[in-house]
């Protein structure tokens, strides 16, 4: 019986890993059997692309050095389970201190209102990490390059900042230098629309050292969808600018949403269809099939030298710069000029990147049974010397005022100068829009589709989507302003307690006024649901 | 030390002790609210219920409307739970004609308004009036006085768009305060625009709303934006210029002003369409 020895021995084997395992959860910091009382901040975050995910350890390592009574841990969760992961934690419990999320994170609008602390009250005060820096006496949400005006740091409809930034972000161009010279003879990216429609071209037929053809931008549903947004939003700038019912300089994407239903523009518009025409050259230069593909996909048939360039965010600059095997040439999205046959009658150049926006938001867990020590890491984060240390391990811009940016990333500082348009084009308004785009997509970027055979179907579909998207959207905005009424009237009411305090009053009538705001907005979407364009009688 | 001195020191703190008493009841309380205006409903009720009874039936009232108010905000917000709600803030209009009676009828309409499955807009429309007319209205009735414009605004009967605009003026007379008047002018203005009506009447209100000032941050940022929008369209380019120049200087990260600097150049700029009255 030889083998019964080597079944013992593997059994052993196995529990004794096993009894490790538990040993090691149960005694790990703030688990139940530990020694180690320190209070444990967890911080959760889905920045898992190179760079980043370091630079978050190195931020809680400098932070656990400079703070040795209290432990910081980093849970780096995968983007394409973070809402159903953050969802299940929120609901059990079980969620960490301070959390990643946005808005575009779809199906979970609710969650800051449901799960989230606000912290208007810090945020109002100096940061203490920025002593010694020109920051030092500076209201923490003004140290940020953006004063934290982004629709997660400060929630409109719930009137109060609710997370800090820790980055900035801007989308550009990533070229393949050795294919570009390959190709065009030189390491320079196609400076104008033009000369990238010459790049496609000339392309044409070349196959990759691997046998695939040579395509120009590596695809992936994501990548060429954010190419289109960027795309089709700065062809329809005259657009928005033409809707702007308010004067706002360019209508927000909800009042343009409004505008849809009320008759004032649709997608039979020259600036939007000559848009698509644009779109559908691009799709056109793009690997087949590119819908049904990842992120990730995109990234290794360029990385392969399948694709001469790639469209994305600074998220993936450092990724690439670490894990290509090529020289890399980053430049701005060259954008058609008035020149263009189709769309150039509709162009305004230049085109500002937009409102410099911080990204990458960390809200507070309202459950946190270590409110203050949370508040202290984020503090620290995104404190001149911490966001430093960000910038420096993750190659990523600052989000904070005062961050030295280093030489390499300056090409990807966004344009501030130009003309601007204030909304997305409604491809993707809320969930249901965006899953008419996902359906139908195919009819305008497939070789065999065409502009005119996708509005056909497109635009009807379209148009119930976004009565949903807005009914939604109205919903969210009730379930905001409800929450807001209770801790209205206990600001006033502890003025009558307490005798009037300036700050606390001047922030009352803010919060108040920007609510009356947020109810004449929810009023009008629920009478234009009703009544389309009659809306006016 | 004397025998006699440490009862000596109980005469004295004894009053201290008494007259501090009344005074914690209203910290503890006070600890309540600031649960309440954090968001944190189920805590507040947790620390309400934990106070000690207290004898003092103006302390009780104060508890009382405290009680009510956490009741909006607990979860899950039921029909039974805001009937309880209402039912409480209606015994405080019973018992007394203080502020707290002013608060609770602004809170039941609220209620009626914006946290009832069949929305009353006509009963909130009464018990905003009823608030406004309160002889100790205080932050309320300046409350209820812009909640009511909303709903002459938006939501109840009128004739036609124009109407509701007259409607809502009218409450612009007998404002208390100057950022009653201010939000009212901003919310004129911003129907003005909604109903595509003469843009002329909503420079007017943000000329108005703007001279009475105290905006900060975003919503300032944009009534600059509307006004320097505004006085170019109707060919005031010199206001037009002034508001350019204020955003710049007092919201200097607000990329807008590039376009606008272009537009009062007289650069060639993007149109805007026409909305009805377009001069």
């Amino acid at each position: 019986m030889p083998r019964k020895p080597r079944l013992w021995v593997a059994l052993g084997l196995a529990l004794a890993a096993y009894v490790a395992v538990v040993v090691m959860v149960f005694t790990r910091p703030g688990a139940a059997l530990s020694t180690d009382k320190r209070p444990v901040i967890r911080i959760a975050h889905w920045q898992v692309e190179v760079g980043p995910r370091e630079a978050m350890e190195a931020l809680a390592a400098a932070y656990n050095a400079r703070n040795p009574d209290v432990r910081v841990e980093v849970l780096a969760v995968p983007g394409n389970v973070y809402v159903q992961w953050l969802r299940t934690q929120l609901t059990g419990g079980a969620a960490p201190d301070i959390i990643e999320f946005g808005f575009w994170l779809h199906g979970s609008r609710d969650i800051p209102a449901r799960y989230f602390a606000p912290i208007t009250d810090y945020v109002e005060q100096p940061n203490p990490y920025n002593r010694g820096t020109p920051q030092e006496h500076v209201r923490w949400r003004e140290t940020f390059l953006d004063g934290l005006k982004t629709n997660e740091g400060y929630i409109r409809d719930l009137n109060n900042y609710y997370a800090v930034t820790l980055c900035m972000l801007s989308m550009r161009l990533f070229y393949n230098a050795d294919l570009l010279e390959e190709v065009t003879g030189s390491r320079e990216p196609p400076r104008t629309y033009g000369e990238l429609q010459a790049l496609g071209a000339a392309l044409q037929g070349r196959i990759s050292p691997r046998g695939a053809a040579l395509a120009l931008f590596a695809g992936s549903n994501f990548n060429t969808n954010v190419t289109m947004d960027v795309l089709l939003a700065r062809t329809a700038l005259s657009l928005n600018h033409a809707r702007d019912r308010f004067r706002e300089h360019g209508a927000v994407t909800r009042d343009f949403a409004l505008d849809y239903l009320r008759g004032g523009w649709n997608y039979r518009q020259p600036e939007l269809e000559s848009g698509f025409a644009v779109l559908r050259e691009i799709a056109l230069l793009t690997r087949p099939g590119f819908q049904q593909l990842e992120r990730d996909a995109a990234m290794q048939e360029f990385m392969r030298g399948e694709a001469v360039a790639i469209y994305t965010g600074t998220w993936d600059a450092t990724s690439l710069q670490k894990l290509s095997p090529f020289e890399l040439a980053v430049a701005e999205f060259p954008l058609p000029d008035r020149s263009h046959p189709a769309v150039g009658a509709h162009m305004w150049l230049p085109q500002s990147e937009g409102q410099v926006g911080t990204a990458a938001p960390f809200f507070l867990n309202n459950t946190s049974p270590h409110r203050a020590a949370a508040i202290d890491f984020m503090r620290f984060m995104t404190s001149v010397p911490g966001n430093q240390i960000f910038v420096e391990a993750s190659g990523w811009l600052p989000s904070v005022e005062g961050v030295e940016v280093p030489d390499h990333l300056r090409p990807h500082l966004p344009r501030r100068d130009g003309w601007m348009g204030r909304s997305a084009t409604l491809r993707a308004f809320g969930a249901e829009t965006s899953t008419v785009w996902q359906r139908l997509a195919h009819r305008l970027v497939s070789r065999e589709g065409g502009v005119d055979s996708f509005l056909t179907t497109f635009e009807p579909a379209f148009a119930a989507g976004l009565r949903t998207d807005l009914g939604r959207d109205a919903r969210n905005a009730l379930d905001s302003m409800r929450r807001q009424v209770p801790a209205l009237a206990g600001l006033a009411t502890l003025d009558r307690l307490e005798g009037p305090d300036p700050l606390r009053l001047a922030n009352r009538l803010e919060r108040e006024s920007s609510q009356h705001l947020t109810e004449a907005r929810y009023y009008e979407t629920l009478a234009v649901l009703e009544k389309g364009p009659a809306v006016t009688q | 030390m004397s025998p006699h001195q440490p009862r000596g020191c109980l005469r004295l703190l004894l009053p201290l002790l008494l007259l501090s008493a009344p005074l914690r009841a209203e910290e503890d309380l006070t600890a309540v609210w600031r649960q309440v205006t954090a968001f944190f409903a189920k805590e507040a009720m947790w620390a309400l219920e934990a106070l000690p009874p207290t004898p003092e039936a103006a302390t009780q009232r104060e508890r009382d409307f405290c009680h009510a108010v956490i009741l909006l905000d607990l979860q899950p917000l039921t029909e039974a739970r805001l009937d309880e709600a209402e039912n409480r803030l209606l015994r405080l209009i019973a018992t007394d004609e203080d502020e707290i009676a002013a608060a609770a009828r602004y809170l039941i309409a609220r209620s009626r308004q914006l946290y009832r499955q069949r929305p009353d807009h006509a009963g909130a429309a009464r018990l905003y009036r009823e608030t406004m007319a309160h002889p100790r209205g205080g932050p309320w009735a300046e409350l209820a006085r812009v909640k009511l414009a909303l709903l002459e605004l938006y939501v109840l009967p009128a004739a036609n768009p124009p109407a509701r605009i007259a409607a809502a003026r009218t409450l612009l007379v007998g404002a208390g305060e100057d950022f009653t008047r201010r939000d009212l002018h901003r919310l004129i203005a911003r129907a003005t625009l909604f109903y595509d009506l003469d843009p002329a009447g909503a420079l007017a209100d943000l000329l108005a709303a703007e001279a009475i000032g105290g905006l900060q941050g975003e919503p300032h940022a944009d009534q600059l934006v509307q006004l320097t929008e505004l006085a170019w369209e109707f060919g005031r380019t010199t206001e037009a210029a002034r508001f350019h120049a204020r955003l710049v200087a007092e919201h200097p990260r607000d990329v807008r002003a590039w376009g606008l600097a272009e537009k009062l150049s007289g650069r060639p700029a993007p149109a805007r369409g026409r909305f009805g009255h377009a001069p």
